[in-house]
């Protein structure tokens, strides 16, 4: 009887017995090979998932020398010996990995592919943002945080807007404050091409960054949101339920927190008056939204549930 | 001896690639792959063998699978998906993905937000499962394909057919199990990627041969079934015979109307695999003299 699982336990004692260098060596001939020498894996297609379960399966000393494996081997990288393709598969590995270390040689070889951040048909265009999505994998990093950031506020001038999803997720998780900013930014370039934004896992990520209350205030109060910003950000809070326990918890307190409250009682009436607009413009209800309408018509008449 | 007689030799001392060899017997014996691919894939072979090593090698059957590996790994894009042609019809077809591969190759990362663990999550796979895409969120010149230029692809009620004998939305391991999918391991995350009408128009479908199966226990080549049933039979992981239909094409580009749908994460371990018993559900079991009819098959063909 041959135990197939035996291939797993195998590549896990192989992790195990290899220094930074042998890694940085393996990851560079996996990129450039498409095989992970030395590892029993059945197909190019899934070594993405293997080096995933690499890193969570082994001990903190074998990731450490992953990710440093994984920084020497962005390290070795110079355009006149290796594809582009390559310097893609790295970034990858890198996001896999988690490697934090090669944070500022994966900024390097970003900001070295600047002269194309505009240039949309060219494969490094592609490759640099396959770049920056790797980069917002580190959201924590000061480095990053400030590229982000300059390239969105600052420079955005000199990248393309495609470039927006990422640099507007980055920069929100780095920095929850910056959320009314940032999504009036992200709004504005959103409109040259929404068809390239992924808006359902997009704001689902940028919800998860920010608290609930504070996306209610940013599209209830005088925040500084823009009216594009207020219906994007309300339709999608909407639709992914990010306010339904904000909303349950002031409606169902609502005598006692009158004039005490950050969220001003009746403020739900505002909301749902939006949410009308956000409604009408996409002219379709769903399920949930119904049950809000239905919520709001039963408050007017004076009764929770 | 001829190198490939050796060859066959090397390869019948394993059980597990006595299944391989098993395979490449139906397929060159009963002529379901035009001898010509099988000519040029055991040319190929032969000229690969190094009489000097495969001779005296200590793992004359481990030297033998290398040999084949290397030439099913450079084999021309002409000889791929040349066994029975099947005509699909109204069928609605189905991939069986690594999330990981789909991530890496066919999504624009612009259009994504960046993953915070590392890869995506299974909400992520929700999310574009209830969303789908759109051509501007695609990558650039992705293709649907797995490592060598062609994809796996089997129906989709055999995907639905499994949901509802366990009644779960997102059985992973059992499609694993059921498809053979054995490199699929526990936490595998895997989705399925759903053709739209018309997406294989133009391009030959086949059920696999040895060519596409390699040295993989696990698959296994079978007869046609029927006038109308071309398509191969997937070599269960957890029970002997029953398998489903699979097939395979050439790399087709990946549109926005493919639908992923998340098929969840594989729980366990695929099952032990004993050779023996397995060699046993093969319409052709692999037995002596099998290599000697194999040789004088390929040599006869100019």
């Amino acid at each position: 009887v041959v135990e197939i699982e035996g291939r797993r336990m195998r590549n896990l004692r192989v992790a195990a017995s290899l220094t930074d260098i042998a890694w940085a060596d393996a990851f560079l001939t996996a990129c450039r090979e498409q095989r992970l020498p030395g590892f029993d894996i059945p197909s190019e297609a899934v070594m993405l998932s293997e080096i995933d379960f690499l890193c969570r399966e082994t001990p903190e000393d074998t990731r450490a020398s992953m990710r440093a494996g994984a920084a020497i081997a962005l390290d070795r990288y110079n355009a006149r010996q290796y594809t582009l393709e390559v310097l893609r598969r790295m970034a990858s590995i890198v996001s896999a990995t988690l490697a934090s270390g090669a944070v500022p040689v994966l900024i390097r070889h970003f900001t070295a592919l600047h002269p194309y951040f505009k240039e949309e048909n060219s494969p490094q265009f592609n490759v640099a943002i396959e770049l920056i999505s790797a980069l917002g994998t580190f959201p924590n990093n000061t480095q990053v945080a400030r590229l982000l950031r300059t390239l969105l506020f600052e420079a955005t001038d000199s990248v393309h807007f495609r470039f927006a999803g990422i640099l507007t997720l980055g920069v929100i998780r780095n920095d929850s404050a910056t959320f009314v900013p940032a999504m009036n930014r992200f709004c504005q370039l959103r409109s040259l091409g929404p068809e390239r934004f992924h808006d359902r896992t997009l704001m689902r990520a940028i919800f998860k960054a920010v608290l609930p209350v504070n996306v209610r205030q940013a599209v209830e109060k005088k925040s500084g949101l823009s009216e594009d910003a207020k219906l994007y950000v309300t339709k999608w809070a909407m639709d992914l339920e990010v306010l339904r326990n904000v909303f349950a918890q002031s409606e169902g307190r609502s005598e006692e927190m009158k004039g005490s409250s950050p969220l001003e009682v009746g403020s739900y009436a505002a909301f749902r008056s939006m949410y009308k607009v956000t409604k009408a413009e996409r002219g379709r209800v769903s399920g949930f939204q119904e049950k809000y309408r239905q919520k709001a018509v039963r408050s007017r008449k004076g009764g929770h549930t | 001896v001829s190198h490939l007689q050796r060859w066959c030799n090397a390869m019948e001392r394993s059980a597990l690639l006595k299944l391989v060899l098993s395979n490449v017997a139906l397929d060159v014996l009963t002529k379901r792959l035009d001898l010509k691919f099988s000519k040029l894939v055991f040319d190929a072979v032969t000229d690969s063998w190094d009489a000097d090593v495969g001779n005296d090698a200590d793992d004359m059957d481990g030297f033998a699978k290398r040999v084949f590996e290397k030439v099913l790994a450079q084999v021309d894009d002409d000889a791929l998906c040349r066994g029975p042609e099947i005509t699909l019809g109204d069928s609605d077809i189905s991939r069986v993905s690594d999330h990981a591969g789909v991530w890496d190759f066919n999504l624009d990362k612009g259009a994504f937000p960046s993953p915070d663990g590392g890869l995506p999550d299974e909400q992520f796979w929700l999310d574009i499962e209830k969303a789908g895409l759109s051509s501007g969120q695609i990558r650039t010149g992705s293709m649907v394909r797995g490592a060598r230029n062609f994809a796996w692809i089997t129906l989709e009620s055999t995907l639905d057919d499994i949901r509802s004998e366990y009644d779960d939305l997102r059985p992973a391991t059992q499609v694993r199990n059921y498809l053979g999918l054995d490199h699929f391991e526990a936490g595998f995350m895997l989705l399925e990627l759903h053709y739209p009408k018309k997406m294989l128009d133009g391009y030959r479908v086949a059920a696999p041969t040895f060519i596409e199966g390699g040295t993989k226990a696990v698959y296994q080549s079978v007869s046609v079934k029927g006038d109308d049933d071309h398509w191969g039979r997937t070599a269960r992981l957890d029970k002997m015979g029953d398998g489903k239909p699979e097939a395979v094409h050439m790399a087709i580009p990946f549109t926005a109307e493919v639908k992923i749908r998340l098929l969840g994460v594989v729980q366990e371990a695929p099952p032990p695999l004993d050779p023996d018993e397995y060699l046993k559900t093969r319409e052709h079991q692999w037995h002596s003299g099998d290599d000697e009819r194999i040789v004088e098959t390929i040599e006869k063909e100019p």
